[in-house]
């Protein structure tokens, strides 16, 4: 569940790009389209809900909690424990194997690595399903090094490792930007089938609304200022 | 699981990623390491082995010239003498009431590159060197004919002299010898001990040796008409007309500066008398400056083998704004990135440490043999002293510090990118 009420946050006091957000309700398990043109404030939104930032006014209630009286570590290790992060390009370590980039969130949590190791028995045997499942399967891609693998294969890859250890949230940025057609299909095949079997809420941010569609609901970031035009 | 053990991991990894960088960062860390220490190490081995030449020595007498000059041909045979003090000069040296004991020296001959050293059979008494250790004998004895010689340890080792062996000694100090001596060889008498001094490498013998040998030469070329048979040499009493130096032992070290300025004052000859400690101590002021600006040199070269590293990190840390994202999203701290940085700093300064160290070692094993050859100073292979693990730690320290810049700027791209890298 992520819940946002009554916030303002602007990077620099008296600086321009000033994000209002009035409302912003998630429920647990739902899978939004959080949608928006650039400049809409999706950077400070993202950050904001990683923790990274911390907002002037208001709250950001994560799973219940609010995490914005956490210190800098408490967030940090909130995020590490409860968020799974996707990003629009690069996601991978070049110097770390297929198999450590899926594992590397269980190196900074202990809680995503114990549900590893639960569901799996170990952190790279979760890495190797979480692999198998989008499609990548390490029996054929793991001697490579992880910047020869395509675009599409590096951010199916990514979503492995935003989901390894179960976290409650999922954080896309723009995944398929970077993505033909083709790959943006299975991509988003891919992690929607592996969401369906947890209730995992998903927040997928994109500017093509072609997408939407394959969404529970859709979040303009327009409808959720209080005053249109305010934000940059 | 343990943070640092990660954090560790990480930095190897992405250096391992990076090795061909890395590599000629650690080299050139190694490099200044090796300076630094081999100065340092050649600096004190050169000092240890000077003031371990010569012992209980307490004046040293020579012609006039540089009192430095004096001790570095007399004693360390390095360099030539200019100009010879007389035959009685020095026994009215050697006659004086306070002088317990004198030692004559000539030089000037040389035998297949080691210089021959003529002298009395009191030289075997009374040289001592290191902590006052005498000289001793491998085999054989001091000479007792004319034609007798008595080689240093590494003579007889290096050119595989045993006692008997015929030597022919050559006029001129050059290892090729166009004037050879060789109508009058010497015979292998003795073979002294090694002592880690010039000793080792002298051929010694009789100063009457020394003046049969040049019976019919003149001006370095021998003279026509038939030369004397070795037999009726024998029969001659050959004194030298003058000698080289000579090395001075008093029978109270009262009496030191007052026989010192009574040969300076010599009106009958220019004579030049040094104690040995006090010009030694001279020698190295003058080698100080000279120490110093080998020591800069070297510490620069070390700064900016880290200056190196430093720009290596900073300017990876464009190309890793990504990576450092990706490790904030997965939950890494400011402060971890952070530490990624100086670890890998940290790694990097103690790769060149290892490396260092081992050019060092080799640098000398390689040296040794040369700076012996060339210069006659012994340099030990021993292992680190404190001075040397001061210097490791001091390296490490600033191989920190220089980690620190470039993890600052890690730190600070990690608070202000955040976890969205727009490019």
């Amino acid at each position: 569940m992520i819940n946002i009420a009554d916030l303002t946050f602007q990077w620099r006091p008296k600086g321009p790009g000033i994000l209002d957000i009035e409302r912003l309700s998630i429920a647990d398990g739902e899978r939004v389209f959080l949608h928006g043109p650039s400049g809409s404030g999706k950077t400070s939104l993202l950050n904001l809900l990683g923790g990274i930032v911390l907002p002037q006014r208001g709250r950001v209630e994560l799973l219940g909690q609010d995490i914005t009286p956490l210190s800098s570590a408490g967030r940090d290790r909130f995020r590490a424990d409860h968020i799974g992060l996707i990003f629009q390009v690069f996601n991978l370590l070049p110097y770390l194997s297929l198999i450590e980039n899926v594992a590397l969130p269980c190196l900074f949590s202990t809680r995503r690595r114990r549900r590893a190791i639960r569901a799996d028995g170990t952190v790279a045997a979760g890495a190797w399903r979480l692999l198998e499942e989008m499609d990548i399967p390490p029996a054929r891609f793991a001697g490579q090094p992880v910047r020869d693998l395509s675009t599409g294969q590096q951010q199916r890859v990514a979503a492995a490792r935003a989901l390894i250890g179960d976290p409650e949230i999922i954080i896309a940025d723009e995944p398929t930007s970077a993505l033909d057609g083709v790959n943006t299909e299975l991509f988003l095949d891919l992690i929607i089938q592996e969401l369906q079997q947890r209730p995992t809420t998903l927040v997928f941010v994109s500017h093509d609304e072609r997408l939407a569609e394959r969404f529970d609901r859709t979040v303009s970031m327009s409808s959720l200022q209080p005053q249109q035009g305010a934000t940059s | 699981m343990n943070i640092a053990a990660v954090l560790c991991g990480l930095a190897w990894k992405s250096l391992w990623s990076r090795r061909g960088t890395a590599f000629l960062t650690v080299v050139s860390l190694a490099i200044g390491v090796a300076l630094v220490l081999g100065v340092d190490r050649l600096r004190e081995e050169a000092r240890a082995s000077f003031a371990n030449t010569v012992s209980g020595v307490d004046l040293i007498v020579g012609a006039r010239s540089g009192p430095i000059a004096l001790l570095l041909y007399s004693v360390f045979r390095i360099g030539n003498a200019t100009n010879n003090i007389s035959w009685a000069a020095y026994r009215r040296i050697a006659e004086h009431p306070d002088v317990a004991w004198a030692v004559p020296l000539s030089l000037g001959d040389s035998h297949r590159g080691y210089r021959v050293i003529g002298t009395e059979r009191g030289y075997f008494q009374h040289y001592r060197f290191g902590k006052r250790e005498r000289l001793a004998f491998a085999a054989g004895g001091p000479f007792e004919d004319l034609f007798d010689a008595v080689l240093g340890a590494e003579v007889a080792a290096a050119l595989g002299y045993g006692l008997g062996d015929n030597i022919v000694i050559g006029h001129g100090l050059g290892a090729i010898e166009i004037n050879k001596h060789d109508d009058r060889p010497f015979r292998v008498a003795g073979i002294l001990r090694r002592t880690g001094t010039p000793v080792d490498r002298g051929v010694h013998v009789s100063l009457a040796g020394i003046e049969a040998m040049h019976i019919d030469w003149q001006d370095g070329r021998r003279q026509g008409g038939p030369s004397l048979s070795a037999e009726r040499l024998r029969k001659l009493t050959l004194r030298p007309k003058a000698l080289t130096a000579a090395l001075i032992g008093l029978k109270s070290r009262f009496a030191v500066f007052t026989l010192q300025r009574e040969i300076n004052n010599d009106r009958r000859e220019p004579l030049l008398a040094i104690l040995p400690g006090v010009t030694l101590q001279a020698l190295w002021d003058l080698m100080s400056n000279a120490e110093l600006a080998l020591a800069a040199i070297a510490i620069f070269v070390a700064l900016a083998a880290f200056l190196g590293m430093l720009v290596m990190l900073l300017a990876g840390l464009g190309e890793r704004r990504r990576e450092i994202a990706i490790l904030r999203a997965v939950g890494a701290r400011p402060w971890q990135v952070f530490s990624l940085i100086t670890l890998e700093a940290v790694v990097l300064t103690v790769l060149g440490l290892i490396v260092g160290l081992g050019l060092l070692y080799v640098g000398l094993v390689l040296a040794r043999p040369v700076i012996n050859d060339v210069y006659g100073i012994q340099i030990g292979v021993r292992g680190l002293s404190v001075r040397d693990l001061a210097y490791l730690v001091g390296f490490l320290a600033v191989g920190g510090l220089a980690g620190i810049l470039p993890s600052y700027g890690a730190y600070r791209r990690s608070l202000v990118d955040g976890l969205i890298v727009r490019l």
